[in-house]
């Protein structure tokens, strides 16, 4: 009789059915036998089956807890028999990765970059796209509101910053919202006094916005819907909780003190809690009443009865039983008896049409602006990074995958044996498995590790603006993603693997010897290297395509030079200055900078391109209606400013502080403007009008170069030049430095500040700071696809490498045979080399009609380059190539050293 | 004769292990075993017995598999593990320890 236990083993869990049988069958047989041992002792047989059955006990009663107790002990058991099983294919597979850890470790490390390249992607469009704010309940019924209206060139306006009239119209005409709030983030707000002044985020809210949280202030209270009235509001702030650590050393008596904040002295009330970030990602050092902040800041006291300041964003929660779509309508209705009301409300104006009517429109949308109508280009780079990450994962797991069939073609013998010796199938299946998640998630603990040291980079490039040092190591979303990438990617590996296995042939294997190999065996693989090809030729494309898109930006003449330019902005707004006065401290700052070692040049402009635009309307006559609606971008300028901006002038004179205010107006116009509005004419010496078409004339004196302003590719926007001595506003200093700008930044700041009174606050920035943001997501795409591209392209050669290597070392008695029948050290070499080169080529084939598909969904992110561009298809399948031949050719020459003798003898 | 004793629920689990060290048997036999050796002392009622089993073997301190008794029967043959072979060793430690102590009170002399 065999021992029960491997009985046990052999057999399948039994049914509810069959345990209820088996122990009504027990009990049966204990009464029998029972009853046989009272017969013997001398009872009739109807006087022993009545004893047994009472000495048993009242049937009725201990039958069903006798079933109960069955049951569960088979539950008990076929649990600890899973447990088993696992516990042995977990030791199994540990045993196996400890034997070669070399093998294991680059196991892991496959894994490790795969999935780390994830993880860091899904942080990233996690914080992009997903993650509520902090502190938020139910936050998917909350949203943002955006307004869409046709612009007079027939494009669509969509706005997400709205006037503070129409958000209290919106919220006042509409019934869909629980609660709504009006909020505003300026990252650049002065706070605090003198030395300690700064400029940092501060959040203009409506006294609702801490309603849309289930928040309670660290101390004091936030502002209440009576210090939020317009115009003015009431001067009191609640400070965040990392301005109040930093600047108050955490002082719980700071309730009551006074903070400057921009323009105005404001009463601390309150503290927000850690990790409370409002609806924004980046820190915000202090909140203020939306109704005093945006009287500081618009410097106005009827903001909130006209339109036309749109600053602020407007935000809702649906009332329970409101939808999105009624929300939207709802908003649409609202806005629609807006614009009509504002339309009528102006003197003699006509009423809108109908067709403009029908294009205006609200709409309802995530409170995630990335999953808004106002997706930025970032977003949607940062989106197909996350897929290529995606590829890059497939990619380590065909390569692990290789690497473990290669290893489990080694070991045939040992599952063979396995197999012969009783080892089921689903059991061999089972422990491969476990030896592929087993690696899957110790390169999972690897891969986040990299990924939240290695990726901090990529966060930061990503979203520069969003404070990450908030971000755990292990961030509980981050784990969940994580986690389920490693099960996924360690059953995906660990399937080709198994599938192996369960075909492999007893018999054959264990008869045949060591190095027979099965031309089958190779298929699977060739397949999934095939693969590998081809995904890397579609993730180098895009890399190249996103390297070429840069390249070109760079290329791009602006027609100004941003390296080593400072802009010095100087706050004056609460001082009470006049725009005399203010004129004056800019002169004297301006000349005190000019003074300073480390400056070339400096003077003064208003304009400044991809930041501050201020546009009018100019008249010449003949003008006709497409070149009315161009964009005219005045600019007001001090002396040297093309020379400090690094404009050329083209012709005719600059203007400057020899223009006098009363004397003759002149201007400089761009090359581009003067031929729009000449047409060929020679634009000096014409006249422009700006502003009215009864503005006083202004000659052209100069032409200077066109310049790119508001857009890399074709800027249409025309510039021009007027003397800042003929203009209202002076605006701010240029300072071109021969060195790094950020080297005499901040005592240039010092310098300045020491001219400007009482609340003045002078700011201080580089300009390639503004452009930064315009070429970031060339400079993403083709740094993140060239890091993805070359990872993906290392695997794949270390896949090549390894499945070449390995069918030589299979070989070897065929390689001996060929070189015993006269083979030339060339035939062979050309032989391993035409190996890897052919499955490459299959795959460099499979991948580019695949790039070629898909390249078109990418194309509106490159720039200046066809998505089908021959020179990036040509590179990546090069690259490739030259790759494979690099990788097949040590197994190659590894297989031309073969000595016939030995390779004969070896079996 | 004195009246039997009613046995503890885990007396009861201890005295299955006992038995079963010495042959795998099947329900009855331990019963039968176990009242050889009590001469008539415990009263076990059958059911508690089966009670006892499955629990045991839920824990695997025994394990269980049909077999055919010498009349030609089909019957469940139960068998120790090791697990309840340390768990009799444990169990048998801690009775005589509490015996010997309660006995040991017990049989203190009167104070004259």
């Amino acid at each position: 009789m065999l021992p029960p236990r491997i009985r046990r083993a052999l057999r399948l869990p039994l049914g509810r059915r069959r345990v209820e049988a088996e122990t009504d069958d027990e009990i049966r047989f204990h009464l029998a036998a029972r009853a046989d041992a009272l017969v013997a002792t001398g009872l009739t047989r109807t006087e022993a089956d009545a004893e047994a059955l009472r000495r048993f006990g009242v049937l009725d009663e201990v039958r069903p807890q006798l079933l109960a107790a069955a049951k569960h002990r088979e539950e008990r058991l076929t649990m600890v028999e899973h447990l088993d099983a696992l516990r042995d294919d977990l030791r199994y597979a540990l045993r196996q990765l400890r034997r070669s850890p070399g093998f294991s470790a680059a196991l892991a490390l496959t894994f490790a970059l795969g999935i780390g390249a994830n993880a860091t992607m899904f942080e990233i469009l996690d914080r992009l796209l997903f993650r509520p704010p902090a502190f938020m309940p139910d936050a998917d019924r909350v949203g943002r509101v955006y307004l869409r209206s046709p612009r007079p060139d027939g494009t669509e306006s969509i706005a997400n910053n709205i006037s503070y009239l129409r958000y209290t119209e919106m919220r006042d005409h509409t019934r869909a919202f629980a609660q709504t709030a009006g909020v505003y983030q300026d990252d650049q707000r002065v706070v605090g006094l003198g030395e300690a002044a700064e400029a940092v985020a501060v959040g203009l809210v409506s006294a609702s916005f801490w309603q849309m949280f289930d928040v309670q202030p660290v101390v004091g209270r936030f502002f209440t819907a009576d210090e939020d009235r317009p115009p003015t509001g009431t001067p009191v702030v609640v400070l965040g909780y990392g301005y109040w650590q930093s600047r108050f050393g955490g002082d719980r008596r700071v309730v009551g003190r006074q903070l400057r904040v921009q323009g105005r002295m404001y009463t601390i009330i309150g503290v927000a809690p850690k990790g409370f970030h409002g609806i924004w990602a980046i820190t915000t050092a202090a909140y203020v009443p939306i109704t005093a902040g945006a009287h500081d800041m618009l410097g106005s006291d009827r903001y909130h009865l006209e339109h036309n300041m749109s600053w602020l964003e407007m935000i809702a929660r649906l009332k329970p039983d409101a939808t999105p779509e009624v929300a939207t309508g709802e908003l649409t209705r609202a806005y629609r008896q807006s614009r009509q009301d504002a339309a009528a409300a102006r003197p003699g104006a006509t009423p809108m049409t109908q067709q403009s009517l029908a294009l205006t429109r609200g709409e309802f949308a995530p409170l995630q602006m990335d999953r808004g109508p106002k997706r930025s280009e970032s977003a949607k780079v940062a989106t197909w990074l996350a897929g290529v990450a995606g590829v890059v994962l497939l990619i380590a797991c065909a390569n692990v995958a290789n690497l473990l069939i290669a290893r489990g073609i080694r070991r045939r013998r040992e599952i063979a044996v396995r197999v012969a010796l009783g080892v089921g199938r689903g059991r061999l299946v089972a422990q491969l498995l476990t030896e592929s998640v087993v690696v899957a998630v110790l390169g999972g603990l690897l891969g986040l590790v990299l990924a939240h040291w290695g990726g901090g980079a990529i966060r930061r490039a990503l979203l520069p603006n969003v404070d990450w040092s908030f971000v755990p190591l292990f961030d509980s979303r981050v784990m969940l993603f994580t986690t389920t990438v490693v099960l996924f990617t360690g059953l995906l590996t660990g399937l080709a693997p198994a599938v192996h296995a369960l075909r492999a042939d007893v018999n054959a294997s264990l008869k045949a010897g060591e190095r027979e190999g099965g031309g089958q065996r190779t298929r699977v693989r060739s397949g999934l290297l095939v693969a590998q090809a081809a995904l890397s030729v579609v993730l180098l494309v895009g890399a190249a395509l996103f390297v070429r898109s840069l390249h070109n930006v760079q290329k791009v003449d602006l027609g100004w030079d941003p390296d080593r330019l400072l802009h010095v902005r100087l706050e004056l707004r609460g001082t009470g200055t006049t725009d005399e006065q203010e004129t004056a401290i800019t002169q004297r700052a301006l000349d005190r900078v000019r003074a300073m070692p480390g400056v070339s040049s400096a003077s003064t402009l208003v304009s400044v391109p991809f930041w501050m635009t201020w546009s009018e309307d100019v008249f010449v006559p003949g003008m006709d209606s497409s070149e009315r609606q161009r964009t005219y971008v005045m600019n007001p300028v001090g002396d040297d400013y093309f020379q400090t901006m690094g404009t050329r002038l083209l012709r005719g004179r600059a203007v400057g502080s020899s223009d006098l205010r009363d004397g003759p107006k002149v201007a400089v116009i761009s090359e581009a403007m003067g031929k729009l509005l000449w047409k060929g004419k020679d634009p000096i010496g014409q006249c422009l009008r700006i502003g009215a078409d009864t503005a006083p004339c202004r000659q052209v004196v100069g032409i200077a170069e066109n310049m790119k302003f508001g857009d890399l590719g074709d800027d249409e926007s025309m510039q021009m030049y007027v003397p800042a001595t003929q203009s209202r506003t002076t605006g701010a200093i240029l300072v071109r430095t021969p060195g790094d700008p950020r080297a005499i930044a901040e005592p240039l700041r010092r310098k300045v500040q020491q001219l400007l009174p009482g609340l003045g606050y002078a700011s201080v920035r580089p300009l390639t700071s503004v452009l930064d943001p315009v070429v970031r997501q060339w400079r993403l795409g083709a740094t993140m696809f060239s890091i993805f591209g070359a990872l993906a392209l290392l695997l794949a050669a270390v896949g090549l490498y390894g499945v070449i290597a390995y069918d030589v070392a299979q070989r070897m008695r065929e390689m001996g045979v060929r070189v015993a029948l006269g083979a030339q050290a060339g035939d062979i070499r050309r032989l391993v080399l035409w190996q890897g080169v052919r499955v490459t080529a299959l795959g460099v084939t499979l991948g580019v009609i695949v790039a070629f598909v898909t390249v078109r969904y990418v194309e509106k992110l490159l720039f200046d380059t066809p998505a089908h561009d021959p020179l990036a298809f040509g590179a990546a399948v090069g690259t490739i190539l030259v790759v494979a031949v690099l990788a097949s050719l040590i197994p190659a020459r590894r297989a031309t050293r073969v000595d016939p003798v030995v390779a004969l003898r070896s079996e | 004769m004195s009246e039997p004793l009613t046995v503890l629920r885990g007396t009861l689990d201890v005295l299955v292990l006992k038995a079963l060290t010495w042959a795998p048997m099947h329900g009855f036999e331990i019963t039968a075993w176990i009242e050889a050796r009590a001469t008539g002392n415990l009263d076990i009622v059958d059911s508690a017995l089966y009670q006892s089993l499955y629990r045991l073997e839920a824990r695997r301190a025994i394990t269980a598999d049909w077999g055919v008794t010498e009349n030609n029967r089909r019957a469940r043959y139960y068998s120790i593990t090791p697990v309840g072979r340390a768990e009799l060793r444990n169990e048998t430690a801690r009775w005589n320890r509490y015996a010997e102590t309660v006995t040991t009170i017990l049989n203190t002399p009167q104070q004259a």
